[in-house]
């Protein structure tokens, strides 16, 4: 089967001397919940960037379905591709289901809004991300949690086969930390890629059906939970400040975690 | 994408209807009134489809609505390009003169001034007022779009067009042609015949237009509002910056392009035809946005209507008032527009701080 999305051996440099990426690969599958965590500086984000199409490489190439980028218009690649991104304006004159309904872009008639279909979509992608009940509030009146949930919202209103999140639980309380995953976690049982870049060592190990952990500017690792939250793989990466431990996941089985914990 | 407001369909059902009105109004007031029944006599006259009024009524009636049309195309299209810069940038203060359509114009009208008063060819200046009608407007639609241009060029390297970049160039370049209309201004400060018809010219003018005046407003007009359709719902999405559209599917460069263009070329002509008129572009759209919707696909259309109510409303308010010729419109906007710039500023002070 090919794969919906995938990073061949790309590079990609801001301007400067310094390579963001140093050829990276990644392979993304349906189904499957990938978290991709790292150091500061080691590439996550521009690699999401480029799988995104947001960022072009210098070198190497991001097939979507087989097909690279450079041969595919914007729309046609919003139709496949979802982003839930990080920060966005604060939006003061947007209603919620509006900002939803943006998601619908790609999926309309030029010269043409957004038709009762479009607005059923939209509804549907916030009872699924239980954000249903600010439907009507406008966007700067959202608490962190409520922003989060319609973030994804819009994303899942594109109704794209992969999920691209950029640091979903930046300045979020540790109970809608734990409600962003479990959806994001929901959402790819229910068969769609979803690709997230964290620094949360701990959710990730309960979630992720897969781990990739970036160095440099490349994946260093790309592996079940179990074999990269172990101190001789993080260890060399993030340096000696982490704790390990386990604990029970949801399913009965146990996971792995790590936590900043700072050693004499 | 925004809050719905009550208000939006009475409001442009007002503006709608209140425009056709305006014309006739407008052309009745002045140093003479004519009631609006004349007027129409006057056009039908004109238009071949019944007997023209005696003269000079007909001729004055027939300038006086050649001037409402060309106030109405006007203050359309300066309402308009300020729409479509405002959502380009994202930045509610954005207006026309910001990339060098106002600066470019009044460089290129100067020089044609400067000919005609004898500073190029001696021949230019023999040829009489028929040519001088046409050659400030052109040489002013010229210098916009060259000026515009050059600002495009510069902030587009790799043909990448970045609105931050835009508008930092759009900036030194304003300067550079501001540096060079002061020191025309300076050099020819002596020649008063010169000097005073530049100066009118920055004052922008309504008087003496005539139906080439008229037509060349409404063409540019209707050629930048078939830009609607293929901006509205993509100048929304903008609002979350361009990435964000980017990754929703909105092909950014192109929405950029078509955005730029359709707003150089309706201020550009407005330009023109009428000199400079601020704030127009300013305040319109935040009246709309207020009133109407913040929704392009509403706000770019109904900025049209009201840019021309606007602009014709306040022209035939001070004729009727202080009569002809006494306030230029460019010089109204400008009283209006400092004090509407700075309660807007006061009331957007929080918001401010953080662009």
């Amino acid at each position: 089967m090919v794969n919906p999305l995938e990073a061949l051996d790309i590079v990609f440099a801001y301007p400067g001397p310094v390579e963001a990426l140093r050829g990276a690969s990644l392979a993304i599958h349906g189904g499957e919940l990938l978290v991709v965590v790292g150091p500061n500086g080691s590439g996550k984000s521009t690699l999401l960037r480029c799988l995104a199409g947001l960022a072009t490489p210098q070198r190497g190439e991001v097939l979507l379905c087989g097909t690279p980028y450079s041969a595919l218009s914007p729309r046609q690649r919003a139709l496949a591709v979802a982003v839930v991104p990080q920060f966005l304006p604060s939006l003061p004159d947007v209603l919620v289901i509006d900002f939803v309904l943006g998601g619908r872009y790609a999926h309309l008639e030029r010269l043409r809004g957004p038709a009762p279909h479009d607005l059923d979509v939209a509804h549907r992608a916030l009872v699924d991300c239980d954000a249903d009940d600010v439907a009507r509030r406008r966007m700067d009146e959202l608490s962190g949690g409520q922003r989060q949930r319609v973030l994804i919202a819009r994303a899942l209103a594109q109704e794209a086969g992969v999920l691209l999140v950029d640091e979903p639980t930046n300045s979020l309380d540790p109970e809608h930390q734990v409600r962003v995953f479990a959806l994001l976690h929901q959402l790819a049982k229910g068969g769609k890629a979803v690709v997230v870049v964290t620094h949360d060592l701990v959710l990730c190990g309960q979630f992720a059906d897969r781990l990739v952990l970036m160095a440099a500017g490349r994946v260093h690792v790309d592996g079940k939970v179990e074999s990269v939250l172990r101190p001789e793989v993080l260890g060399p990466v993030y340096g000696p400040h982490l704790s390990f431990g386990r604990l029970m996941g949801s399913d009965g089985r146990e996971r792995p975690y790590a936590l900043p914990w700072l050693r004499s | 994408m925004s809050v719905s407001r009550p208000l939006a369909r009475p409001f442009a059902l007002l503006l709608g209807a209140s425009l056709p009105i305006l014309v006739l109004i407008s052309a009745s007031v002045g140093d003479t009134y004519e009631p609006p029944v004349r007027v129409l006599r006057a056009a039908m006259g004109a238009a071949g489809l019944a007997q023209p009024l005696g003269e000079p009524d007909q001729t004055i009636l027939m300038l006086r609505l050649w001037r409402a049309l060309t106030a109405a195309g006007v203050g359309a299209a300066l309402a308009f390009s300020g729409a479509l810069l405002q959502g380009l940038f994202r930045n509610p203060l954005a207006a026309p003169s910001l990339i060098g359509v106002t600066g470019g114009a009044s460089l290129g009208a100067t020089v044609a001034i400067l000919v005609l008063g004898g500073y190029g060819a001696g021949v230019v200046a023999q040829s009489g007022l028929a040519l001088g009608a046409l050659l400030v407007p052109v040489a002013a639609f010229v210098g916009a779009l060259a000026t515009v241009a050059l600002v495009g060029i510069l902030a587009a390297p790799r043909g990448r067009l970045s609105t931050a970049t835009l508008l930092l160039f759009g900036i030194a370049v304003n300067m550079c042609v501001a540096g060079i209309f002061a020191a025309i201004q300076s050099v020819v400060l002596r020649d008063w015949e010169v000097s005073r018809a530049i100066m009118a010219w920055t004052f922008g003018t309504l008087d003496d237009r005539t139906g080439m005046h008229a037509a060349t407003i409404w063409i540019a007009l209707a050629a930048s509002a078939a830009a609607i359709p293929f901006v509205s719902l993509e100048l929304d999405l903008f609002q979350g910056g361009e990435d964000d559209a980017k990754s929703l599917g909105v092909a950014v460069g192109r929405t950029k392009m078509v955005a730029l263009v359709a707003a150089t070329l309706a201020a550009a002509a407005a330009t023109a035809v009428a000199g400079q008129i601020a704030f127009i572009g300013l305040m319109v759209p935040h009246a709309v946005r207020l009133i109407a919707s913040p929704r392009h696909r509403v706000l770019l259309p109904l900025c049209l209507v009201a840019g021309a109510v606007f602009l014709l409303g306040a022209d035939a308010g001070q004729r009727a008032v202080f009569g002809e010729g006494r306030l230029q419109p460019g010089v109204l906007m400008a009283l209006l527009g400092g004090p509407f710039f700075v309660v807007l500023l006061v009331k957007k002070r929080r918001e401010v701080g953080t662009w």
